[in-house]
């Protein structure tokens, strides 16, 4: 674990002094480390090289209209149809272990993270350095897979099946901690930029846990970002924070819909006990910080607001043409989630190949070749347990989504 | 030293043939390294790739021209 801070020097570290007093508080440790790798990460670009590669892997994504005749297959003409695309490898390596939709799963999981690091590896200077920092969101993936695991007693090969090593951490390394014990876990991430975060972690608060490492994960993003000066940087802020605002909006509906159905009598007795004070104290711990169009006040204020209001704040953002037709004539209690996770996916795919129309040569296309990697996945994913759990074509097909 | 009618034509015509020279060589530099990029992914388009990283040629070749009528 030591190994990845190796190339961190005193020198470096004593040079961001700026951001630790920015960010005082329990994420220190970790901005000062997120600062260093941005000096690491700084030198020329290969951008042609790069965005024409890439451009050239993503026209070797299942296109659209590949996905009607694949989800009129059985489980086993789906699997031999995805073994004849860039799948194969991974599905004839893991046909010995997995069969079903167990060796789709672990197949595309594979793969994906097989090529993110290929996207690593093309990108060079500042684009490699803002990717590497995107991917770790598959490290707060795996940290909160394993720590899950061990505190409901998951099998070590379980915990393995559910990783996604598209992160800096390494798969060996993943790999051994799903071995070790919860203490030992946690002592083995002492040195690193999560130690602030997982020292408070006691066996009981693993969802304040995972909120917190949430959050810490795009304070880093944000801090490695630092004040977006270049065009570049532009886009890929625009680009996380419209990822923050589907996010919240996910979270925000969810709740809603929750609370509606909570009966009357115990939300008399809730806001008997502190008004709507804890409900804000509560939801800003769930809520991610530097959104696009919905800063943390609104979103707090839409927390509080009635279905009517909430509607209202909507038509006023340019999420409302994919929002409207899911959301009017409607309550929160009768709107359905998965379609709105659907449009507000749909709608952040759309935007980034509009802006990688309008930026041919910059950091969009490869940030959209992320995304539309991470969706093709989670498309052939429902597909393949749709079909195994024997769900109607129709019903797969409201899952999916489609670009 | 006098600068005569000759030196000027001659440094007209070396300024004409090394910027598009320069010209050609950046334009190039950039389009291989994409050629290359997208070639690595797809073998077969290394013909359109061909074609295209010798498409800036022609920035010099007007650089000779200019060169020839100064």
């Amino acid at each position: 674990m030591r190994d990845m801070y190796r190339k961190e020097s005193p020198v470096e570290v004593s040079e961001s002094n700026d951001y630790v007093e920015k960010f005082r508080g329990e994420f220190d440790k970790a901005t000062v480390y997120a600062s260093s790798l941005k000096r690491r990460s700084t030198g020329s670009s290969n951008y042609p090289y790069a965005v024409t590669r890439i451009r050239a892997m993503k026209v070797k994504l299942i296109p659209r209209d590949s996905y009607p005749r694949l989800l009129n297959m059985s489980l086993d003409e789906f699997i031999f149809n995805i073994s004849e695309t860039d799948y194969r490898s991974d599905i004839e390596e893991l046909s010995r272990e997995y069969s079903g939709a167990n060796l789709i799963e672990h197949a595309l999981n594979r793969n994906m993270a097989t090529s993110f690091q290929k996207v690593l590896r093309i990108t060079e200077g500042d684009p490699h350095g803002l990717v590497q920092e995107y991917l770790k969101k598959y490290d707060i993936w795996n940290i909160k897979t394993i720590l899950r695991g061990k505190l409901h007693n998951i099998s070590p090969a379980d915990i393995r099946e559910a990783l996604i090593t598209a992160g800096s951490l390494r798969y060996t390394l993943l790999s051994s901690l799903s071995e070790k014990s919860l203490d030992e876990i946690l002592k083995e991430f002492k040195e690193t930029e999560y130690a602030p975060i997982l020292d408070s972690f006691d066996g009981s608060n693993l969802p304040e846990i995972e909120n917190k490492l949430d959050k810490f994960y795009y304070t880093n993003l944000f801090s490695v970002i630092g004040y977006p000066f270049t065009s570049d940087r532009k886009l890929f802020n625009r680009f996380v924070q419209r990822e923050i605002d589907g996010r919240n909006l996910n979270l925000l509906i969810r709740l809603k819909k929750a609370e509606s159905f909570i009966s009357e009598e115990k939300l008399a007795e809730k806001a008997e006990k502190s008004e709507s004070e804890s409900q804000i104290s509560d939801i800003n711990d769930l809520l991610i910080e530097n959104g696009f169009e919905f800063n943390i006040n609104v979103l707090q204020d839409l927390y509080k607001s009635s279905y009517e209001q909430f509607v209202e704040v909507l038509k006023s953002s340019s999420y409302w043409n994919v929002l409207r037709n899911l959301v009017e004539n409607k309550d929160f209690s009768t709107i359905d989630l998965t379609d709105i996770e659907n449009a507000l996916l749909q709608f952040n795919l759309k935007e980034v190949t509009s802006e990688s129309l309008q930026s041919i040569v910059s950091i969009v296309p490869i940030m959209e070749y992320l995304i539309y990697k991470s969706n093709e996945v989670r498309n052939l994913r429902i597909i393949a347990r749709g079909k195994s759990v024997g769900m109607s074509n129709e019903l797969i097909k409201e899952q999916l989504v489609i670009i | 030293m006098e600068l005569t009618t000759e030196a000027v034509e001659a440094l007209s015509k070396a300024i004409a043939i090394s910027l598009t020279g320069f010209a050609t060589a950046w334009a190039q530099k950039v389009i291989a390294t994409a050629g290359i990029g997208a070639m690595v992914e797809d073998g077969s388009i290394f013909g359109k790739a061909l074609v295209l990283t010798v498409l800036p040629e022609t920035i010099v070749i007007f650089g000779l021209v200019v060169a020839l009528l100064i």
